[in-house]
C-alpha cells in the first residue's frame, strides 16, 4: 500500500497522476476509489494524518488533536457564535462523526430543481448511487443490545407523546456499543471511509500523502498543478514541498477548505459566490438529569429518531459522548462544574439540530486561515426553542428531574411547567449556545454559471476538468446528516468523469 | 511568558476541584498549549488580546483595583463569573472558548474520570 505520512517525505518530492484528488473525507474517499477502481491513476492528498484504528483510544486530549482540525475547538463567528467540530485525517469527518446515514429528502431535490436547475438530479437518478454507497458502507440499523439504555427511555417517552420514533441507519458492522464514534472505533465496527473506501483506492495503486495541505492549484496548457507542503505533524508547520501534476482535479476538502483553496488560488469564482451560501444545521442541546444511574455512555447513542418534526426543519436525537465532551459545553467552572458532572452517570445528552433558514459565508484570511460567518435568523431561533422544548418535554416524560438548557439567563429547568419560559421574549439568539458539525454550500451546483460554482456533475463552470465532491457543492440547507448525500454525489461525479475519459482528456 | 501566568490562574479558576482529587490544572494547562499550535491564528491573537484585558480590566472598571492573577481565590471566582455571564458576547465567549479547553485536558485525567464513575477501558472490555 502506497501511504506516505509526513515524515516519510524527507526532500521535495513531485508526483504526476491521472487525477489529484485533494482530501480524503467523505467525498475525496469516494472519488479516488471510485476513479482508482476506474483505471485511473491517483494521487489523494490529505491535510491530516494517517492513524489506523489500533491507534484509536478513549483518551481525547490525544485523539482530538489528531484527528480534528484545530482540535475540534473552531468557531463559526456571528450571533450566536457556534463551535464547531470537523475531522482532519485520512478518513476525515467519516472517522470522527456519529456514524448516521440519511438518504437526501426528495423535497430537497425539488428544491434544487426549482431553485438551482437541477432536474436531472431526481431521486430515481440518484438512488444507485445511495444503494452503492449504502453498500459499501453496510449502513444498517443498530442490533438491539448495542442499542444504550437512554436511548431507550428516549424512545419510550417519546412514543408515549404520541411522537413517530424510527430506527437510524447507520454505518457500522457488528457494533457492540463502544460509545467511541467520535474518538475513532477502536475496534472497526463504525465503516468509515478508513477502513472502506481508502483501502479499496490504494489496493488499485492510488498514492496516498498523509499530512499534505494543498496550498494552490494552478493550471496551464490543460495540465494542472497543485503545490502542497508536508506539513510536521507535531506543529502543524511545513516541512518539506509536494507538487503533483495531473490532468484533472477533484477539490473535496469539505465547505470551509475548498473555497479557501479556490479563493487562494484565483480559480473557479467568476461567480462570486465560493465562499457564500454557507450552511451549518446549528444544533442546541440540552442535559436531563435523573434520579437513576442510567451510565448513557455504555452503547450506542442516535439509534432512534423522531421524525415528526423533519418538515418543521428540525431532527430530535439523544447522543451520549465522552465526559470531556459534556464538560466542555457546561456553563459552570470550578466546583459548581464538578458537581454536576459528578452525576454524569445520571445523566441524557440530547440534541435538536435546526436545517438552516439563512446562509452565512465563508471568506479566506491573511495566511489562508478560513473565517466563518452565520447569524441565526428569527426563524430559526424559534425552530432552536421549539427543538429545545420538544427535547425539554421528552426528557421530562422520560422522568427527568432537571434539564439544563442551551440559554444563557436560562439555564436549568425543573417541571414540565417551566418549559413555556423557554417562549420568554426576552431570551435572544445571541444568548444561546450553538455548536455543529455540519459545514454545506460555500461552492453550490447549479446550471446557471452566474449563480453557482459548478455543474450538475460537481465540474467547475469556470474550469474544465476541475472537480469539485464535497459537502460545498450541496446548493440548498438539506436538514438531514450529510454524508451519505456528500459520498452519493461524489459516486456520480466520479461515474461522470470515468464516462466522458475521452473528452476530459484521459486517455 | 506573562500570558502563561495569566492563563494558569483563568485555569485555576475554572477547573474541577475536590478534597479527594489530585489537582488537574497540569492536564488542563498542558492540553491548553497543544491546542494553542493547532487554532488558528486569529481565534489565538483574540484570545490572547482578551486573556489580556481580562487581567488588567479590574484596575479600570471594576472594584477590584488590582490585575486578575494578584486577586485571592473567591475575587476571582466572582469576577469569573461576571465575565461567564456577561451580556458582552466577547467576554462570554473567551471564557466558554477556555472553559472548552480546559475541561477537555481536565476531564481526560484518569483519576476525575474515575470519581465521576466513567470506566471505559473495562466497558470496552466487557464488550468486546
Amino acid at each position: 500500500m502506497m501511504i506516505f505520512t509526513g515524515k516519510e517525505i524527507t526532500e521535495d518530492r513531485r508526483e504526476n497522476a491521472d487525477v489529484c484528488v485533494i482530501g480524503s473525507g467523505a467525498g475525496g474517499s469516494v472519488a479516488a476509489a471510485e476513479l482508482a477502481e476506474g483505471g485511473l491513476d491517483v494521487v489523494l492528498l490529505e491535510e491530516g494524518g494517517y492513524y489506523p484504528s489500533k491507534e484509536f483510544n478513549s483518551n481525547p486530549s490525544e485523539m482530538l488533536p489528531k484527528l480534528y482540525r484545530d482540535g475540534g475547538a473552531s468557531f463559526i463567528l456571528g450571533s450566536p457564535g457556534i463551535a464547531f467540530s470537523e475531522g482532519r485525517c485520512v478518513g476525515g469527518g467519516t472517522v470522527t462523526n456519529g456514524a448516521l446515514c440519511w438518504r437526501l429528502p426528495d423535497k430537497v431535490l425539488k428544491r434544487w430543481n426549482w431553485e438551482h436547475g437541477l432536474k436531472d438530479i431526481t431521486p430515481s437518478e440518484l438512488n444507485p448511487f445511495f444503494e452503492k454507497v449504502e453498500k459499501s458502507i453496510n449502513v444498517a440499523h443498530q442490533k438491539p443490545e448495542s442499542i444504550a439504555k437512554g436511548d431507550y427511555m428516549f424512545k419510550e417517552a417519546a412514543e408515549s407523546l404520541g411522537y413517530k420514533v424510527v430506527n437510524q441507519n447507520r454505518n457500522q458492522k457488528n457494533c457492540v456499543g463502544l460509545n467511541q464514534c467520535i474518538l475513532g472505533c477502536p475496534k472497526d465496527r463504525k465503516q468509515s471511509t478508513l477502513i472502506t473506501y481508502i483501502p479499496r483506492a490504494l489496493e488499485k495503486g492510488t498514492k496516498l500523502f498523509a499530512d499534505s495541505r494543498a496550498i494552490k492549484i494552478m493550471k496551464s496548457n490543460g495540465v494542472f498543478t497543485v503545490k502542497a507542503n508536508v506539513l510536521d505533524r507535531e506543529t502543524a508547520k511545513p516541512r518539506r514541498k509536494l507538487t503533483v501534476t495531473s490532468k484533472l482535479v477533484v477539490l473535496a476538502c469539505g465547505a470551509i477548505q475548498t473555497p479557501v483553496l479556490l479563493i487562494g488560488s484565483r480559480l473557479g469564482n467568476s461567480s462570486g459566490q465560493v465562499g457564500r451560501n454557507f450552511y451549518c444545521h446549528p444544533n442546541v442541546k440540552t442535559l436531563a438529569f435523573f434520579d437513576k444511574d442510567i451510565y448513557y455512555w455504555k452503547g450506542a447513542h442516535q439509534a432512534f429518531k423522531i421524525v415528526d418534526f423533519l418538515d418543521a426543519g428540525l431532527i430530535i436525537a439523544t447522543g451520549g459522548v465522552h465526559p470531556a465532551i459534556i464538560a466542555m459545553t457546561l456553563p459552570y467552572f470550578g466546583r459548581k462544574h464538578l458537581e454536576f458532572m459528578e452525576q454524569y452517570n445520571r445523566m441524557i445528552g440530547a440534541g435538536a439540530l435546526i436545517e438552516d433558514t439563512t446562509s452565512g459565508r465563508v471568506i479566506r484570511a491573511p495566511g489562508g486561515t478560513p473565517l466563518m460567518f452565520y447569524n441565526i435568523d428569527k426563524i430559526g431561533f424559534e425552530r432552536m426553542r421549539l427543538g429545545v422544548a420538544l427535547l425539554s418535554e421528552i426528557m421530562f416524560a422520560a422522568g427527568a428531574r432537571k434539564i439544563l438548557l442551551p440559554f444563557l439567563y436560562l439555564d436549568e429547568i425543573s417541571s414540565p411547567d417551566e418549559i413555556k419560559k423557554i417562549y420568554n421574549p426576552s431570551i435572544r439568539p445571541k444568548q444561546t449556545e450553538s455548536l455543529t458539525v455540519h459545514a454545506m454550500g460555500t461552492c453550490r451546483m447549479g446550471t446557471d454559471p452566474a449563480r453557482s460554482v459548478v455543474n450538475q456533475w460537481g465540474e467547475s463552470h469556470d474550469m474544465k476538468g476541475l472537480f469539485i465532491a464535497d459537502a460545498s457543492v450541496i446548493p440548498t440547507p438539506i436538514g438531514v446528516n450529510p454524508m451519505l448525500t456528500i459520498m452519493a454525489l461524489a459516486s456520480r461525479s466520479a461515474q461522470y468523469i470515468l464516462d466522458n475519459k475521452r473528452t476530459l482528456n484521459l486517455i | 511568558m506573562y500570558i502563561h501566568s495569566i492563563l494558569r490562574a483563568l485555569i485555576s479558576t475554572l477547573v474541577p476541584r475536590h478534597k479527594s482529587l489530585p489537582p488537574v490544572d497540569e492536564d488542563a494547562f498542558a492540553y491548553m498549549e497543544k491546542s494553542m499550535k493547532h487554532i488558528p491564528f486569529y481565534l489565538r491573537f483574540l484570545m490572547i488580546l482578551g486573556l489580556y484585558f481580562l487581567q488588567f480590566s479590574p484596575l479600570f472598571l471594576g472594584f477590584y483595583f488590582k490585575p486578575f492573577t494578584k486577586m485571592t481565590p473567591q475575587q476571582k471566582d466572582h469576577y469569573i463569573t461576571t465575565w461567564a455571564n456577561s451580556r458582552l458576547s466577547p467576554k462570554r465567549n473567551l471564557i466558554r472558548g477556555i472553559r472548552a479547553l480546559c475541561m477537555i485536558g481536565a476531564y481526560s485525567n484518569p483519576a476525575i474520570l474515575s470519581h465521576i464513575g466513567y470506566t471505559i477501558d473495562e466497558h470496552i472490555r466487557s464488550r468486546t
